[in-house]
């Protein structure tokens, strides 16, 4: 009876919510609808054949090569950036390895600590796109913004999960590190960065697949390169010219995930 | 991997950032369009700090709202795509041990590949750049932001489901296929209840994500925060974009706290950390 009651209540809040969600795009849906009955600005065959003109192929060419351009040039920023912030953002590093050396914790380590950590979230919670728009008001259009976007957010993203893979390390290399006299940088680099560093790799080539995703949209800000012709031929409504931008993002983010599948393998 | 081998791919690696550096940098230049902020830039962008009017909040709630709909109908409707894609590429249901000897192998391996490519391609396509085609042929608001959301995540869902699929005990699976049981009584006695718990489980985790992406899609013109934020930068309203990047991330948070919390208490599944 009991089961049955809990079943039957999360259904009920289940299906509300569904229906509660699913209102206001299915009123829109009526409405396109109701305006393709008037004539369509579009059809399915209108996708094809996609454009192949050299003219345009080697636009494309050329943006492909500056996305991918953007996506590795962004998330090495976003390493560089998060380096600093690391050290501070890792507990092991900061507090809870203090002992190693002295009794009592000073102050500032906490206050470094909470800082370092306050403001990866900060880089973090605020998404890639956004970021855009506020570089774009900074720096003008062009590359330089999607990648300095990129690079803000990833750098968010890499401390939080690159502190935590030190903080999961086993720490008795870096005891005996201590009692061999080392400082407090030689044990993060040779005690705990040493140990990650095939999970830190790994990590990093999963998020070099996500940003080349990014940078590959980046462009209805006027920053990056794919997106920003995607965005162009989508206003003109120039469908062929859509089809072969969509196929070269595909071609693009597929080399990537494949060059990152690849060396993944080969390392470990 | 040897240590020549490392040696290279790390050559490789430093050689392709500096390149991407370098074209990167002369473009920018050559092409005239960097700027260095400059003393007007933050003038213009102090100028734009005014306070909300009156209608600025409920408004700006409403936009919540919409956001968390968006997601809702997004990830229903990722559920819907994933589940004839999942069943498609699952390797234990077309071709593997213990399917093998009943049938032909290469015709259900060549179904599984088929399964697992359509899957790859579809998430090679990233979710705004679907929501910027679907806002052209659908036109502006929240159905294509759901479609959006519905295709890309079903690739990804459809993707881990399989895998979880794939990952049920043998033995288990075994067993019903001693006591006469058919690939379908397999899925729905054998796979589906043991992998209950971490198929709900990965589902609550990508809405976490989709609340994510909605926003995101809202960007290019789907709705909801996103596409107020958006109005706000083209108008240069800086005050109502910082209160609109915070409440988007308190609502962010809430739903991972919402999320985290169902996943510990109903489904006892581990919570993914990373992904």
């Amino acid at each position: 009876m009991r089961r049955w009651w809990r079943a039957s209540s999360a259904a009920v809040v289940v299906l509300a919510a569904l229906a509660w969600s699913w209102a206001p795009a299915v009123r829109q849906m009526g409405e396109s609808v109701r305006r393709w009955g008037r004539g369509l600005t579009w059809s399915p065959g209108a996708f094809w054949p996609p454009e192949t003109s050299g003219r345009f192929l080697g636009e494309t060419v050329i943006a492909c090569v500056e996305t991918l351009a953007i996506s590795l040039a962004g998330t090495v920023l976003g390493l560089a950036l998060a380096g600093p912030l690391l050290f501070a953002a890792t507990r092991t590093m900061m507090i809870s390895g203090a002992h190693l050396w002295r009794q009592r914790v000073p102050q500032w380590r906490h206050a470094a600590h909470a800082g370092a950590r306050a403001a990866l979230a900060v880089f973090r919670s605020i998404p890639e796109l956004v970021w855009g728009l506020i570089f774009v008001l900074f720096v003008g259009f062009g590359a330089v913004p999607a990648v300095l976007a990129i690079a803000v957010h990833t750098a968010g993203v890499f401390g939080k999960i690159i502190a935590e893979l030190l903080e999961e390390v086993r720490p008795e290399p870096q005891e005996a590190l201590v009692g061999c006299g080392a400082s407090g940088p030689q044990v993060f680099l040779y005690g705990a960065l040493g140990q990650a560093a095939p999970a830190v790799v790994s990590y990093v080539l999963y998020r070099w697949e996500v940003n080349i995703r990014m940078a590959a949209i980046f462009g209805f800000v006027g920053a990056g390169a794919l997106g920003r012709l995607m965005q162009e031929r989508l206003a003109w409504m120039r469908w062929p010219e859509v089809t072969t931008l969509v196929a070269a993002v595909f071609v693009v983010v597929l080399a990537v995930d494949l060059t990152s599948a690849w060396i993944r393998r080969r390392m470990v | 991997m040897n240590r020549r081998a490392r040696a290279v791919a790390l050559a490789a690696g430093v050689i392709a950032t500096a390149a991407s550096f370098g074209y990167l940098g002369v473009r920018a230049i050559a092409g005239g369009e960097l700027r260095l902020p400059h003393a007007g830039v933050w003038r213009s962008f102090a100028a734009g700090f005014e306070a909300p009017d009156a209608e600025f909040w409920p408004d700006t709630a409403r936009a919540a709202l919409e956001t968390v709909q968006v997601s809702i109908a997004g990830i229903s409707l990722a559920i819907l795509v994933a589940i004839p894609l999942a069943l498609l590429g699952t390797a234990t249901l077309w071709w593997e041990e213990p399917f093998r000897h009943h049938g032909a192998a290469r015709a259900g391996r060549a179904v599984y590949l088929c399964g697992r490519a359509l899957m790859a391609a579809l998430r090679a396509i990233p979710e705004v750049l679907w929501a910027l085609l679907f806002v052209r042929l659908l036109g502006l608001g929240s159905a294509a932001g759901a479609a959006a959301i519905g295709i890309a995540y079903g690739a990804m869902l459809g993707k881990v489901y399989s895998e979880l699929l794939e990952s049920t005990p043998r033995p288990l699976l075994e067993a019903l296929r001693g006591t006469g049981s058919t690939a379908a009584g397999v899925l729905l006695y054998g796979m589906l209840p043991f992998m209950r718990g971490p198929l709900l489980g990965y589902t609550l985790f990508r809405w976490e994500c989709a609340i994510r992406a909605s926003a995101l899609v809202g960007l290019v013109g789907a709705g909801g925060l996103g596409y107020r934020i958006w109005l706000a930068w083209k108008y240069g309203q800086w005050a109502h974009m910082a209160i609109l990047l915070v409440v988007l991330m308190l609502l962010v948070l809430a739903t991972d706290a919402i999320s985290g919390f169902l996943r510990r208490r109903l489904f006892h599944a581990p919570v993914v950390a990373r992904e």
